[in-house]
């Protein structure tokens, strides 16, 4: 078990960067993602850290050895990838023993640490069984345990769920992260998905464009947003830009909002977004709140949820949700509303071109 | 160890024995054919000269011989895409039951001895062979139809041997035309033989290019079944080569002829190339 | 929409054609059990003499042990530098990769006969002519080809990430190749093997022009005999070559099932 560090790392193909100089402390049995959308150097991290590529500059630390040139077959790793990478002519219990014999084990303690392995992902007396036979679930599970029968000193997860079925993510996240807190392992995780890193991690890496946008722990990353980009990578924002005038956040027509966060020096002009969940349509006596009137101009039920399109006066239009078995399910179009948005809801970030 | 280190490693014998047997050797043929030979007392050192070029266009016999393959590669050809469009036809839109022995019978023959299959041809076609003494106990003919060592049995023999290669490239050409395509064009009123003129032909030219091309060059540079079925009159320019080379130890000359054919060959086949290049672009 | 099946002329046709195919192989066969020098249809009389008279002389025995050693020995050659080399040339250890792959595939290009005489020249020159070695280095380039195209092919047709899979989880280059990726390419492998030990077995372009008279082989050997006639033993070891090939067809199918490949 130990910490990852990253020092600068760098990824450069040609004259095209893909990485630009990320730096990160991973403590050990931490649990990391590293969220961000395609093309941001997220899985080129990962690649790196595994020993498949190798970094233009930079240094590369796993505990206090330097591994960065290092063979990936020397760096007690445990991986798991998007497609599994079973061995399709060998069986589910060579399969997972072929760290382990890689190692010099043999014989009876090689047997019960494959079966271990396999009683954590829950498949003992699968072992006779090929790839093929398995079912995607099942095979995911032999890709983890084949990565951590041979007790690595780190855990790579390359978006080790992004082939599974929504309700089959769901259960596979939890079993992950189950399994992560019994074993300790310090852990890297990368995906796409928002809601899979904030609920798996004990911080976040934000990614975008090769470079770090945000690492800090899930309702940070969520609440206090560090940059644009990460304000409307997570969650569903409503963007919308404002200037500062006397600490407030004025729109336009006269509207204006008043927020908890630094709004920004005078005059300056701002992007602000406020999550669709945290805009209420129905009053409260709550006097912090921001008042807005606006008008219902599309409705829309999804089952759970109801979505709405408010305009405002100044144009503007805020896409609201709504819980469609609370109050404020059943405004028809065309009705007079008024917005309520309390002030922590309101982000306040520098106004900048668009990420 | 770095890639290119290890990669040399592992490429680097194979490339050894190419260069060594095979680039060079191929080379070392062009200063051959520039050199004199004297029947009798053998190549004579040190000369240059461009007579065995020259010989291949303005010697009447030689340029027979020239012809002559040239006509049958063109013949066979022809003679296999009329032969085999039908059996490629029939492979890929007939019924998909008999899709796999149908190949296996086209790739059969492919698989076994080439000097074998000729053999078969001449016990077929010789004076006394299988053909005629039928045609003569049926009473058809009288004398046994002459029908080797002439340009009937080499192109029949020919025609067999690269029959299989031309199906299995139009049946890759046929396999990509939709059948949508076809079912659309009839549904727009076309007829069977219209859909085929308007659409399958068309949208298979790549791949009977393809095949013909194939053909043509094996063709021309056939040695075994001409020699086997045309014998040492009927030449064409592999069983020439031959000759001057086993009979004649006339190396220069063979030389110079093999060049030639080996130069026209790669030409063919490189222009080809890069013209399906073209092609697959503007698919 | 189903209707879209040949018609009754060209599936005639077709038929015909296939049937044409057949035709010399099936007569081989029937003209080395026949009993008169000459077949007829109906064969004659029905006799093994043939194939006695190719099993007790030496000059077929010794042609056909020639044959086997050298396709053998060529085609092993070519497998181990053949996939050597084409994995070097998928990984792209090298630059020019599709410089190189022409290079490995000309061999399928050149005239057979032109092949055959610039070693014949080549080889006299050097001074090594008529010899074993001279005959399998030559049928080594001409083999190789089949184990490059199949071996290119196989590879492309296995998932990278179980040879990244096996790195990381503690296996090198060559264990990885060992255990992953030479049982993932045996199918493919063995259809070029086949191919190649098929095209060193009736190969007489080049041999002709290099086999001294101690290594002839079995081609050769029917080549320039059938140059005195239709002798029924040339029939007779024909058949023998013919049940062999299938023979040996059958066995590399149930062995790694490899018809997928062809």
């Amino acid at each position: 078990m130990s910490n990852l560090t990253l020092e600068n790392v760098v990824k450069r193909y040609g004259d095209m960067s893909i990485v630009k100089g990320v730096s990160l402390n991973i403590g050990d049995g931490e649990f990391v993602s590293l969220l961000g959308p395609s093309d941001c150097g997220k899985t080129t991290i990962l690649r790196m850290v595994a020993g498949l590529n190798e970094p233009s500059e930079g240094t590369i630390r796993i505990g206090s050895t330097d591994v960065t040139r290092l063979a990936p077959n020397k760096r007690n790793i445990g991986l798991v990838f998007q497609s599994y990478a079973l061995f399709p002519h060998l069986t589910v219990f060579e399969n997972v023993a072929f760290g382990l014999r890689r190692k010099g084990e043999t014989g009876t303690a090689l047997e019960t640490r494959v079966n271990e392995a396999l009683t954590m992902v829950r498949l003992s007396g699968y072992g006779e069984r090929y790839p093929r036979q398995l079912s995607g679930g099942q095979q995911q599970r032999v890709a983890m345990a084949r990565a951590i029968a041979p007790r690595p000193n780190v855990l790579l997860f390359d978006e080790p769920l992004s082939n599974l079925d929504a309700k089959l993510r769901d259960e596979m996240q939890i079993e992950l992260k189950r399994l992560q807190r019994s074993l300790g392992i310090t852990t890297l995780f990368v995906t796409h998905d928002q809601a899979e890193a904030l609920s798996l991690s004990d911080r976040v890496c934000v990614m975008h464009d090769g470079i770090i946008q945000q690492f800090a722990a899930p309702e940070d990353i969520y609440r206090r947003p560090a940059t644009a980009f990460v304000a409307s990578f997570i969650g569903k924002p409503n963007r919308l830009k404002a200037t500062v005038q006397n600490g407030r956040l004025v729109l336009g027509q006269g509207l204006g909002l008043v927020s908890e966060h630094p709004p920004g020096a005078e005059g300056e002009n701002v992007d602000l977004f406020i999550r669709q969940e945290a805009i209420s349509l129905s009053s409260s006596d709550d006097h912090r709140a921001n008042r807005i009137p606006g008008i219902v101009a599309l409705r829309s039920f999804s089952g759970p949820q109801v979505q709405y399109v408010i305009r405002i006066a100044d144009g503007h239009e805020f896409i609201v949700q709504a819980a469609s078995s609370g109050s404020g399910s059943d405004l028809a179009q065309g009705q007079h509303v008024t917005l309520e948005v309390l002030p922590q809801d309101v982000l306040v970030l520098p106004g900048a071109a668009q990420p | 160890m770095t890639s290119v280190r290890s990669g040399l490693l592992l490429f680097g014998p194979l490339l050894l024995v190419l260069t060594g047997a095979f680039v060079v050797p191929l080379l070392l043929l062009a200063p051959t054919s520039f050199q004199e030979y004297q029947p009798g007392s053998g190549i004579v050192s040190g000369s240059f000269t461009l007579g065995n070029y020259a010989r291949i266009v303005a010697d009447d016999y030689y340029r027979e011989v020239v012809l002559r393959t040239l006509g049958l590669g063109v013949s066979v050809t022809i003679a296999c895409l009329m032969l085999g469009y039908p059996v490629a036809y029939l492979i890929v839109r007939g019924h998909p039951r008999w899709r796999l022995p149908l190949t296996l019978l086209v790739i059969f023959p492919l698989m076994l001895n080439l000097v074998v299959r000729s053999f078969g041809w001449i016990v077929l076609l010789t004076n006394r062979g299988v053909v005629n003494n039928l045609l003569t106990d049926l009473g058809v003919i009288e004398t046994p139809l002459k029908l080797m060592f002439n340009l009937t049995g080499v192109m029949i023999g020919l025609t067999h041997i690269y029959l299989p290669f031309m199906v299995l490239m139009l049946v890759a050409a046929l396999q990509n035309v939709p059948r949508d395509v076809e079912a659309a064009a009839s549904t727009l009123g076309s007829g069977r033989f219209h859909v085929f003129h308007a659409v399958t032909l068309p949208l298979t030219a790549p791949g009977i290019i393809a095949g013909s091309i194939l053909v043509f060059v094996l063709t021309i540079s056939a040695l075994v079944t001409p020699r086997m079925l045309g014998g040492p009159t009927y030449q064409v320019m592999a069983t020439l080569i031959y000759d001057e080379y086993m009979q004649l130890l006339d190396w220069p000359s063979g030389s110079a002829l093999s060049f030639s054919l080996a130069f026209v060959t790669i030409l063919i086949i490189w222009i080809s190339s890069l013209t399906t290049k073209r092609w697959a672009g503007l698919a | 929409m189903n209707d879209q099946r040949p018609g009754f002329s060209v599936t005639t046709i077709a038929w015909a054609v296939i049937i044409f195919l057949q035709i010399p192989v099936i007569v081989v066969v029937l003209a080395s059990f026949s009993e008169t020098t000459y077949l007829t249809i109906p064969p004659q009389g029905l006799t093994l003499k043939w194939f006695e008279a190719v099993l007790t002389d030496t000059t077929y025995l010794t042609a056909i042990r020639n044959s086997l050693l050298l396709a053998l020995g060529s085609t092993l050659i070519s497998l181990v530098l053949g996939v050597a080399a084409s994995y070097a040339l998928f990984r792209k250890m090298l630059p020019g990769t599709e410089v190189l792959t022409s290079l490995l595939m000309s061999p399928l290009i050149v005239p057979s006969v032109v092949i055959g005489v610039a070693l014949l020249q080549y080889f006299t020159l050097v001074g090594l002519r008529g010899g074993f070695l001279v005959l399998l280095i030559a049928h080594v380039v001409i083999t190789v080809p089949y184990i490059v195209r199949s071996a290119l092919a196989s590879l492309s047709g296995i998932d990278l990430s179980v040879e990244e899979a096996a790195r990381v989880l503690g296996a090198n280059g060559l264990t990885t190749f060992r255990l992953i990726t030479l049982p993932l390419i045996k199918p493919g492998l063995v259809a070029g093997a086949l191919f190649a030990f098929v095209t060193s077995m009736e190969n007489v372009p080049v041999t002709i022009f290099l086999a001294g008279p101690r290594q002839t082989t079995l081609p050769i050997l029917i080549f320039t005999s059938v140059e005195m006639g239709v002798d029924p033993s040339v029939a007779a070891v024909s058949t023998m070559l013919i049940i062999a090939t299938v023979a040996a067809l059958f066995v590399a199918e149930r062995w790694t099932g490899f018809h997928r490949f062809v």
